[in-house]
C-alpha cells in the first residue's frame, strides 16, 4: 500500500471512528427520524372521529351517510334520530353528530361535538352537504348534469414568473424559481456548515499532530507533500460521504413529508432548473475544498492545539460573511454581489443563489466555477508549500512575514 | 553504515552543532551524551533530513538519506507523541504502515512485542487510558516493530524504571545483533556505558569526547580507588598523593594524583594481609561528564 493511501485511509478511519463525527454524519437522518416519529405519534393520538347524521329529510340523510368521507370521519349509520344521537354523545360513544334540517329550499345543519372528543375536519362533510344541496336545487330547476357543470366550472388562474436576461425573457416553469431557490438555500447552508466543520477538523488534526510531536515521526516516514495531499484527499472522501448521506436523507425526507408539510407540498425535483444540480455539486466540492486546504495550512502554522480556533477565525469569518451575503443576493443584484459571486471563497455562497433567482446565466456560473477551480489549484500549491515549511517549526515567529521572506529567497 | 562528516548548524547567533563527525557501522551502537541544549536533538534531526545542515554531509549506506530510505528508519523523538484516542493496535499498525510494513504483518508481530515489553493493557485499549510508562513502551514498539536498519532514539530511557530500562537495553542489543546501526542519546551514563560501542559527548554543539567507553575513560587515567581495609579516614587523608577521600558506607572512594599512587596505597592497605576490596579504575562516565562540563565553563 503506498503511503499516500495509508495517510488517506488513516484520516477516514480515525474520523469514522469518532463519535462526534458519526453524530454529525447521521444528524440529518436523526432529524428525519424524529420528525417521522412526531408525525406518527400525532397521527396515532388524533384518530378519525366517529359521528352520526340525523335529519328530518330521510333521503338527504341517507345520501349524506353514503357520501365519500375521504377518511376524515366515520359515520355510525345505525343512529338516525337526534334523541339517540344526543344520548350516544353523552355516553361518549360518538364524537359528534350532524343534524340537518330542511325547510322548503333552505338546508341548515348543526354539528354538535364533544370538546373532549376527536375533532372533525369539517371540509369534506361541508362539501358533501353542499353537493347534495346543489343536486337537489338543480333537479328542482330542471338542469342537466352538463349545465350544472358549466355553471360551476371555476375561472382559470395561473401565475407566470419571468426573468429578463439582457432584455430577453428567460422562460421558467411556473414554480421553477421557487424550487431552485429552496435548493440553493439548502445547499448554501450545507456548504457553510461543511466549511465550518471540515476546516476545524483538518486544522485540529494537523495542529494536534504538530503539538504532540507526532509530526516528527510522520515527517521522517512520509514526505510532507504526500502527507498533505493524503490528508486533504481523506477529507474530500469524508465530505463526499457526508454529501451522499445528507442527500439521501434529504430525498427520503422530502418524499415522505411531501404531503405533511405545506411548504413542500408543491415542490418537486422536476422543477429544478437543468444545470442547477451540477452547479451546486461543483460549488460544494470546490467551495468546501478551498476552505479545507487553507485550514490545513493554518493548522500547520500554529504551535499548539489551543491556537487553532484563533488561527482559523479569519477564514471562518469570510465563510460566514459569504453565507450571510447570500440572503442579500436573493433580492439584490448590486455590483458588490455581482463581483462577489466571482470571487473564490465567496462565490460558493453567492453564485448558486444568483443563478437560482435568475440573476446570472449558466455561462456566468461556469466562469465563476472555473475561477474557483483555478483558485483551488493555486491555494493547494501555496498551502502545500507552507505546510512543508511549518510542520516542524515550533518557533513563535511571525509566519506570514517569514513566508514572504522564504518566497523571495 | 551511517557517516556524518563536518556537520555544522547554526540557529542565528546560537551554535547548534559545530563540525560534528562520526561513523556508525552496521551492528554498532553509538551513545550521544551531553547536557540539555548540547545539540543532540539537532544532530538527530539533521540525520533524518528534518533539518538542513549549514554545511557537512550525512550519508546512509554511502548516499544521502532519501524518501526511499524512510522505511528502514526507526525514530523515537524526544517529545513523545501518540494519537491518544487511538487503540494500541491501530496506532502501531499505522506507524508501521507509514514505514511500509503491511498491517497484517504488524498485527501478527504486535502481541509478541507487547509481551516482550510487558505492556499492561489490551491491544484494543486506547492510548489515553494507559499509564505514561506504558505509553512510552507502545511508542518504542512503534519505533522498532518494522525492524529498522537505522535506529535513532532520542532519550529512550527517560521515564523508564530500571526493570523496563533493562527490557529496552535487551531490545536495543537484539536490534544491533540483527545488523542495525543505532544511535541514541541518554542522560543515564550507566545505560550508555553498558550498551554503547562508541560514545560522543557534545557540549554547546562541539564534540568534546569521542571513542569507545573504555578509551574515553582510560584517557583520564586509573585515578579512582575504592577501598575497604584497616586504613582509617585520617590515615587515608594523610596518605601522600591522595587528593580526596569520600566515605561510602564502610568503603572509601579516593581520588589519586596519578596511577602510581595506587601501588603504594595497595601495599599500605595490605600490610596486614587480606582486605575485602581494592579496585583502581578510571573515573566513571558520570564523573567524566561532570568534569568535562566543568572544564568548559
Amino acid at each position: 500500500m503506498n503511503k499516500f493511501m495509508v495517510v488517506t485511509r488513516q484520516v477516514i478511519r480515525k474520523n469514522i471512528k469518532s463519535p462526534a463525527y458519526l453524530f454529525s454524519l447521521f444528524f440529518p437522518v436523526l432529524i428525519i427520524a424524529v420528525i417521522a416519529l412526531f408525525a406518527f405519534i400525532t397521527n396515532k393520538t388524533n384518530q378519525t372521529p366517529t359521528i352520526a347524521i340525523t335529519s328530518n329529510n330521510v333521503a338527504l340523510r341517507n345520501a349524506l351517510v353514503e357520501s365519500p368521507t375521504h377518511g376524515d370521519y366515520r359515520v355510525n349509520k345505525a343512529i338516525s334520530s337526534e334523541r339517540v344521537a344526543e344520548k350516544r354523545l353523552s355516553h361518549e360513544k360518538i364524537d359528534g353528530y350532524l343534524n340537518v334540517t330542511t325547510t322548503g329550499q333552505t338546508v341548515s345543519a348543526v354539528y354538535r361535538q364533544r370538546t373532549n372528543g376527536n375533532s372533525l375536519d369539517s371540509d369534506t362533510l361541508k362539501n358533501n352537504l353542499n353537493t347534495l344541496k346543489l343536486r337537489q336545487a338543480a333537479q328542482q330547476l330542471g338542469l342537466t348534469a352538463k349545465q350544472l357543470q358549466q355553471l360551476f366550472a371555476p375561472a382559470s388562474y395561473k401565475t407566470q414568473n419571468v426573468a429578463y436576461q439582457n432584455g430577453v425573457v428567460r422562460r421558467q416553469k411556473s414554480n421553477q424559481q421557487g424550487a431552485n431557490l429552496v435548493v440553493a438555500f439548502v445547499v448554501t447552508f450545507l456548504i457553510y456548515m461543511f466549511i465550518a466543520m471540515y476546516t476545524s477538523m483538518i486544522a485540529q488534526e494537523t495542529a494536534t499532530e504538530k503539538g504532540s510531536h507526532i509530526m516528527e515521526i510522520l515527517v521522517s516516514s512520509v514526505s510532507p507533500v504526500t502527507q498533505f495531499f493524503g490528508k486533504v484527499t481523506g477529507m474530500l472522501a469524508l465530505i463526499v460521504l457526508q454529501v451522499i448521506i445528507t442527500g439521501i436523507a434529504g430525498l427520503i425526507g422530502m418524499q415522505y413529508f411531501n404531503h405533511n408539510i405545506s411548504f413542500l407540498g408543491d415542490f418537486s425535483f422536476s422543477q429544478i432548473q437543468p444545470g442547477m444540480v451540477s452547479v451546486l455539486v461543483a460549488y460544494f466540492v470546490l467551495g468546501v475544498m478551498l476552505y479545507t486546504v487553507i485550514a490545513a495550512m493554518l493548522g500547520s502554522m500554529v504551535t499548539r492545539q489551543e491556537e487553532v480556533s484563533q488561527a482559523l477565525s479569519p477564514l471562518t469569518t469570510v465563510g460566514m460573511l459569504a453565507y450571510v451575503a447570500s440572503f442579500i443576493a436573493v433580492n439584490s443584484n448590486s455590483l458588490l454581489i455581482r463581483i462577489g459571486s466571482y470571487v473564490p471563497f465567496l462565490s460558493q455562497s453567492l453564485m448558486p443563489v444568483r443563478y437560482a433567482v435568475g440573476n446570472a446565466a449558466l455561462s456566468e456560473v461556469w466562469v465563476s466555477v472555473a475561477i474557483a477551480a483555478i483558485a483551488l489549484v493555486l491555494m493547494t500549491w501555496i498551502a502545500c508549500r507552507v505546510y512543508q515549511q511549518h510542520v516542524l517549526d515550533y518557533s513563535n515567529r511571525r509566519h506570514w512575514y517569514q513566508f514572504g521572506r522564504k518566497r523571495r529567497a | 553504515m551511517l557517516t556524518v562528516a563536518n556537520l555544522t548548524k547554526r540557529f542565528g547567533p546560537k551554535q547548534g552543532v559545530e563540525d560534528e563527525a562520526f561513523t556508525i557501522q552496521q551492528g554498532e551502537i553509538m551513545g550521544l551524551i551531553g547536557q540539555n541544549g548540547a545539540g543532540k536533538t539537532t544532530t538527530f534531526r539533521m540525520i533524518l533530513n528534518l533539518l538542513q545542515p549549514d554545511s557537512g554531509t550525512v550519508l546512509w549506506q554511502g548516499h544521502p538519506l532519501t524518501k526511499a530510505d524512510y522505511n528502514t528508519v526507526g525514530f523515537l523523538p524526544e517529545e513523545r507523541g501518540l494519537y491518544t484516542r487511538m487503540s494500541i493496535q491501530d496506532q502501531v499498525v499505522y506507524f508501521a504502515a507509514l514505514r511500509g510494513q503491511q498491517p497484517a504483518v504488524t498485527r501478527k508481530a504486535l502481541p509478541q512485542w507487547m509481551a516482550r515489553f510487558n505492556v499492561k493493557g489490551k491491544l484494543t485499549d486506547k492510548i489515553k487510558d494507559l499509564s505514561k510508562g506504558n505509553q512510552q513502551k507502545v511508542q518504542l514498539i512503534a519505533t522498532l516493530i518494522h525492524q529498522p536498519k537505522l535506529i535513532i532514539l532520542d532519550e529512550p530511557f527517560s521515564g523508564l524504571d530500571p526493570v523496563n530500562a533493562q527490557l529496552l537495553e535487551d531490545s536495543i542489543i537484539e536490534m544491533k545483533q540483527n545488523g542495525a546501526s543505532i544511535i541514541f542519546s541518554s542522560h543515564d551514563m550507566a545505560n550508555v556505558e553498558r550498551i554503547s560501542d562508541h560514545l560522543l559527548m557534545l557540549r554547546n554543539g562541539e564534540t568534546v569526547l569521542s571513542g569507545t567507553p573504555d578509551e574515553i575513560r582510560s584517557q583520564f587515567g586509573n585515578t579512582r580507588v575504592r577501598l575497604r581495609s584497616p586504613l582509617d579516614r585520617a590515615a587515608l587523608v594523610a596518605f601522600p598523593g591522595v587528593n580526596d577521600v569520600q566515605q561510602r558506607g564502610n568503603a572509601y572512594e579516593l581520588t589519586l594524583d596519578n596511577e602510581a599512587v595506587g601501588h603504594d596505597l595497595f601495599k599500605a592497605a595490605t600490610s596486614q594481609g587480606y582486605i575485602p576490596e581494592f579496585s583502581q579504575e578510571p573515573p566513571s562516565l558520570d564523573e567524566i561528564f561532570r568534569i568535562e562540563v566543568a572544564n568548559h565553563e
